[in-house]
């Protein structure tokens, strides 16, 4: 039933590190110290690590299940049945466009806190227009966008260079002076800095020798981990405890001590170019959503990309306050823990269980 | 996406008449010479536009044979062996016949027999034309000045002399229902992909239109999205330019009538290249590129940023320069965006009015206008003189680029920017970004990226991107173009005298 | 052709709300300095900002308010362009105000608002605010800043700024030192030390030779300039010395239940105003000038903190200190056991020059 994707639109296997990375970049790596440090104070770093660590675990398992098939659809009905997984395949379709929803809401949120308070609709309005443009170019500007949000941001984490001469060491001790339990719930917390990359399971068709990219998307995430377990320990000694847990985005506060003999307040210049770092983490899921629609229901994405990004739009405009937008990022949290570390387990002890079953059946 | 606005359909002229109706309707023009040497019924019947044809070669070479002959011409195939002329053919197709004529052949017809007629290519293809090209507005200090002419046989003798091998291949089609131009396909057989060929020659195949003015409106019929204010062929009057093209792996095309070469499929940084760069020692020319490169970035941003610090973001400037930035904008009426528009504008204005005028005027009213009306607009408070200088340096920043096509380009790009800029700030500039960063990525230029090597990302391809590496590096040609040989010359290790000491 | 129709009838309609919101820099009046006083009960600001209709004037506005943002309602009654305050680089704390406590609205004012950056140097005046803006406007602009600026970078003011200010604030185990600055018998603006706070209230007022002690604790930058007498003879001298650079080392021990705290001071010197009878290039006087030097500054470190435990402030932080190494390490305990600690100065001067030739 599956062809192979044509030539034309497969992108490079070593391309799979630059797409998990920048999914991973959303809005929560401006303000998630603040968050992890309510639970554990100095060792934010340690929840970090641990997350990132079971991250790959979890990478592995999708490698394992992907290999064989091709993408989650197939998957899901291997393991469900074709109803089952039908209905599987369509709340996958809403996940992701919650995700996208939180995504540009909540860069939205923080440009009106910190530049202007621009009404949502007009800035709304315009990312919707942008994301169609960007999104009927189709997998392969996806990527080059990915790539180019990649640079970026690595090119302001280089600023981090800047706070270091007001660091107190003494903020990391005493090291690991918290209950187990407590570093879990905290490592719970930190999951928001290692989700995103769910998408994977969409595209993985695209990718040029699938199979082979797997050690790219751990460089991935092992990358993630070490840029942000050194980003919590520049925060926690450049910030004193109680500080930081009045601080609500620790990330965008610590540029605001930088000082260039041309420029000054440069955490303006760090939130513009950031839009080009979330722009992916936006603009892919919902292209899988019109890839699911066009794979499931043969409904062309060029009219299902209209719908959807109608009913994001909507549904951004309707989240006005602070309150409820502090309710959908944590909603959006939770969720995507659940999916990552609880959903994806689950469908690859099933998968295994099924292929079992399928081989025992084999033989008899 | 090719658009098929233009795909072949039958619009020819006439339809099918005979040789009689076409010599007929020919002489409905008073430019076109019908008659005959002898009423003798072997005599010979003379058709040919006075306007296309060298009387020298029909004095010389057509006529005294004929007239020697004295009527003992049976058949129209002695004329072969009669006249000293290479191109000769017999026709009966009317409409070849009317073709070659209106080349400027000369068709001569036996009194006894108006079927056919024997063609002699008598063309004049110098009267009108210039015979040197010292490519002034692809201008380089160092390197040959010798540029394309707009006959397209001193084209290809031009390139066929710097490309000494029979790899060289020309490949011949007729564009153009009225101007029927002949355009040549020009590559390098067993280095050029051959699907660029293949792609190239389709796309000219199913080109309908009527008159190819210029190889530039050929690049518009066949590029891959004629929406694009980015040029999508490198066309280049300059010879060096084309051969190195060709030797990379592109496909040039030719077209009669243009001293331009269009050569695809490029990429962004062509245009950047200059071919002084590979003149210069390859620090020195590298540095220069990366000048270039910071030109268009300068001319780009300049503007609006000027426009987001000084309408939204006011914080981002350090207090010492705050001051003569207020100072320079205090008794200014307008708002910024205001005062940016009408500097931009009148820059633009200066240019274009230049362009048309003649040398002399010319460069009297560009001093005029840049240093009089500059200062007349500061010294009346219409605009700031910190913002003068700023456009007039984003002005001269664009023309860095060798290609006219693209500085052409980076001048209308700032004008988005600047409008974004004016009505969300620095946010607006990144919007403008975004979508400038998408529109890139998905431009194709003969169905390669048009952003390699940046995109797709191939480390090994940079060596001749934002700098120029010296030329021990650069000896294998590009990926991205797919060459069929990659390897371009070989390096020899240099000796190392300390060791030998 | 419809698409790009729409799309652009669109961008129309959105690019209209542009206008409204700009802030263009000529249209606007930027203060550079803010005083904030209490009288009667009421918050009165100051504010410093540039008319740059001349060159270098600057002009105050003052206004009276409950709270610190409403403020900028009586600021905007009188002022013919709306104020901002993005470019605030100086706060000056009026001296009544600062007694009282900062914490009703400053310090949330401070901490909050995300247009300020972190630069802003906080300072206390012995007098009101206002008086010393009024002495400020009459200068150079941004002569407030560029005189804390530098007196932080090369001379005997401990490095503070509002991110230090909020760190020391909200963090357990720190208290709060800002800068001092009075008017002196000329009228103009000078240093004065520093200002010790508990919790947000002045409690504690350090003269300038004990602001230096406390700038060789406890910051990294050790440029600061001393006078330390030596005995010549029968007469006392006194020398001049820079520490160029050096470390401060902290360390806790306990003795016989008596918690101990040590510090050890290595500073790197340059002096000059020796007298004639030294002889710098003998080993022995330079060893004197040395001994001098460490007993001036161990003995007048060790009087600093004692006067700060007095007190029962903490500005060096040595509360903060002990909680990295005890794991059970509670505030209130701590602060208990406080009066109770003994301190140890140990210094070590290096002289790196003694001034140009002999």
């Amino acid at each position: 039933m599956e062809q192979a994707i044509k030539e034309k639109y497969v992108v490079s296997t070593f391309m799979t590190y630059f797409l998990v990375y920048s999914s991973l970049k959303g809005v929560g790596i401006l303000g998630f110290q603040n968050i992890i440090a309510q639970y554990v104070e100095q060792d934010v770093w340690i929840s970090v690590l641990i997350t990132g660590l079971i991250t790959h675990i979890i990478i592995w398992m999708i490698y394992k299940m992907l290999n064989p098939s091709k993408d989650v659809l197939q998957i899901h009905q291997f393991c469900l049945g074709t109803f089952l997984g039908g209905i599987m395949s369509c709340l996958l379709i809403l996940y992701f466009i919650l995700i996208s929803m939180a995504g540009i809401r909540s860069y939205i949120g923080v440009i009106q806190l910190w530049v202007f308070p621009y009404q949502t609709r007009e800035l709304a309005l315009l990312l919707i227009l942008i994301i169609y443009y960007i999104v009927s170019g189709g997998f392969r500007v996806l990527t080059g966008l990915s790539f180019i949000g990649v640079i970026i941001v690595s090119g302001l984490f280089l600023l981090l260079i800047f706070p270091f001469q007001y660091i107190h060491a003494n903020n990391l001790l005493p090291v690991f002076n918290h209950s187990f339990s407590d570093l879990l719930y905290a490592s719970k917390k930190a999951s928001l800095l290692f989700v995103g990359f769910e998408t994977i399971l969409i595209y993985f068709p695209f990718i040029k020798d699938a199979q082979k990219s797997n050690k790219w998307a751990h460089l991935a995430i092992l990358n993630q981990t070490l840029v942000e377990v050194l980003v919590s320990l520049v925060t926690i000694m450049y910030f004193s405890q109680g500080q930081l847990l009045v601080t609500d985005m620790a990330t965008l506060s610590m540029t605001r001590i930088i000082e260039l003999p041309f420029l000054e307040r440069i955490e303006f210049i760090f939130i513009f170019m950031f839009l080009l770092v979330i722009i992916p983490t936006i603009c892919i899921p919902i292209w899988s959503c019109t890839r699911i629609l066009k794979k499931m229901m043969h409904i062309k994405p060029k009219i299902s990309l209209p719908f959807i990004l109608l009913i994001i739009f909507i549904t951004s405009i309707l989240i006005d306050e602070r309150v409820e937008l502090e309710f959908l990022n944590d909603f959006r949290s939770e969720i995507s823990f659940y999916f990552v570390y609880g959903y994806i387990p689950l469908l690859f002890i099933l998968f295994f269980i099924k292929k079992k079953v399928v081989k025992v059946k084999q033989d008899t | 996406m090719v658009r098929s606005f233009w795909k072949k359909n039958n619009t020819s002229i006439h339809g099918t008449s005979s040789l009689e109706e076409v010599l007929q309707q020919a002489s409905k023009s008073d430019d076109f010479i019908h008659y005959s040497l002898s009423e003798h019924k072997n005599g010979v019947v003379l058709s040919y536009y006075q306007s296309l044809v060298d009387e020298e070669k029909i004095n010389r070479y057509v006529l005294p044979p004929l007239q020697i002959s004295n009527n003992q011409i049976i058949h129209l195939e002695e004329l072969i062996q009669l006249i000293p002329i290479e191109d000769i053919q017999i026709y009966s197709d009317p409409v070849e016949v009317e073709l070659k004529l209106t080349q400027g052949y000369i068709s001569v017809q036996l009194n006894n027999d108006h079927g056919k007629a024997a063609l002699i290519n008598v063309q004049n293809p110098k009267r009108g034309l210039r015979t040197n090209n010292d490519t002034e507005n692809e201008f380089s200090v160092v390197g040959p000045k010798v540029g394309f002419l707009e006959d397209i046989t001193t084209n290809m003798n031009l390139l066929r002399r710097k490309i000494v091998t029979s790899n060289l291949i020309f490949e011949e089609i007729t564009v153009g229902s009225v101007s029927k131009t002949k355009v040549m396909i020009a590559y390098i057989e067993g280095i050029t992909n051959i699907e660029h060929v293949n792609t190239a020659r389709q796309r000219l195949q199913d080109v309908d239109f009527d008159v190819i003015f210029d190889s530039s409106v050929l690049d518009q019929l066949i590029s891959d999205n004629s929406n694009s204010p980015f040029p999508l062929f490198l066309s280049s009057e300059r010879i060096d330019r084309v051969v190195y093209a060709l030797i990379s792996g592109q496909v040039a095309i030719l077209s009669d009538g243009s001293p331009y070469i269009i050569t695809g499929p490029s990429t962004i940084f062509d245009f950047f290249i200059s071919p002084e760069d590979y003149y210069l020692p390859w620090i020195v020319g590298s540095f220069f590129r990366l000048v270039r490169f910071f030109g268009v970035f300068f001319s780009i941003f300049a503007s609006p940023i000027y426009v987001a610090v000084v309408t939204f973001h006011y914080v981002i400037v350090p207090v010492d320069l705050l001051g003569p930035l207020i100072e320079s904008r205090m008794d200014v009426p307008f708002p910024p965006i205001i005062e940016v528009l009408f500097l931009e504008i009148t820059i633009e204005l200066l240019r274009e009015a230049g362009a048309r005028l003649p040398t002399k005027v010319g460069q009297t009213l560009g001093i005029v206008g840049g240093i009089v009306i500059g200062q007349a607009a500061v010294a009346a408070a219409l605009t700031s003189n910190i913002l003068l200088i700023i456009v007039a340096l984003s002005a001269l920043a664009s023309f860095t680029t060798p290609i006219f096509k693209m500085s052409n380009t980076i001048r209308l790009l700032r004008f988005p920017f600047i409008v974004f800029a004016a009505i969300w700030g620095g946010l607006g500039i990144v919007f403008a970004l975004t979508i400038l960063l998408t529109h890139l990525l998905r431009l194709k230029s003969l169905g390669t990226p048009y952003m390699a090597p940046l995109f797709p990302f191939r480390i090994k391809q940079f060596a001749d991107s934002f700098i120029r590496s010296s030329l021990s590096i650069t000896n294998k040609r590009p990926g991205y173009l797919r060459p069929q040989l990659r390897t371009r010359y070989r390096v020899k290790q240099g000796k190392d005298d300390y060791d030998n000491e | 052709m419809n698409k790009a129709l729409t799309i652009c009838v669109l961008l129309v309609i959105i690019a209209s709300t542009g206008c409204e919101r700009a802030r263009i820099i000529d249209d606007i009046l930027i203060i550079s300095t803010k005083g904030y006083d209490l009288k009667d009960g009421l918050l009165q600001g100051s504010a410093i900002f540039s008319t740059y209709a001349e060159k270098d004037k600057q002009d105050i506005i003052v206004g009276e308010a409950k709270t610190v943002h409403s403020l900028f309602m009586a600021y905007n009654n009188q002022t013919h362009y709306p104020i901002e305050y993005d470019k605030t680089m100086v706060v000056v704390i009026g001296h009544h105000l600062a007694k009282k406590g900062l914490s009703d609205n400053l310090i949330s004012s401070l901490h909050n608002d995300q247009r300020l950056g972190s630069k802003v140097i906080v300072v206390v005046s012995n007098q009101e605010a206002k008086k010393i803006l009024q002495v400020e406007k009459t200068k150079p602009p941004s002569f407030l800043y560029e005189l804390l600026k530098q007196n932080i970078e090369s001379n005997n003011t401990p490095h503070t700024n509002l991110h230090s200010l909020l760190y020391q604030y909200f963090g357990a185990g720190q208290d709060v030192y800002l800068p001092c600055i009075k008017l002196n018998p000329k009228g103009l603006i000078e240093m004065d030390g520093m200002a010790i706070f508990h919790k947000d209230r002045m409690k504690l007022h350090l003269n300038p030779l004990e602001s230096t002690f406390l700038k060789l604790l406890v910051d990294d930058n050790k440029i600061a300039r001393v006078n330390f007498p030596l005995l010549v003879g029968e007469k006392t001298v006194h020398i001049f010395a820079q520490s160029v650079s050096g470390n401060t080392k902290m360390n806790v021990k306990n003795q016989m239940n008596r918690p101990q705290i040590l510090f050890k001071l290595s500073l790197n010197c340059i002096i000059a105003d020796t007298p004639l009878e030294l002889n710098l290039s003998q080993k022995r006087d330079i060893e004197m000038l040395q001994k001098a030097m460490e007993r001036f500054i161990s003995k007048g470190t060790k009087d600093l903190l004692t006067k700060l435990q007095k007190n029962n402030v903490d500005p060096v932080g040595i509360a903060d200190f002990v909680r990295g190494k005890d794991r059970d390490w509670e505030e209130k305990e701590f602060m208990r056991m406080y009066p109770d600690l003994q301190f140890v100065v140990d210094t070590e001067v290096k002289i790196l020059q003694t001034g140009v030739g002999e």
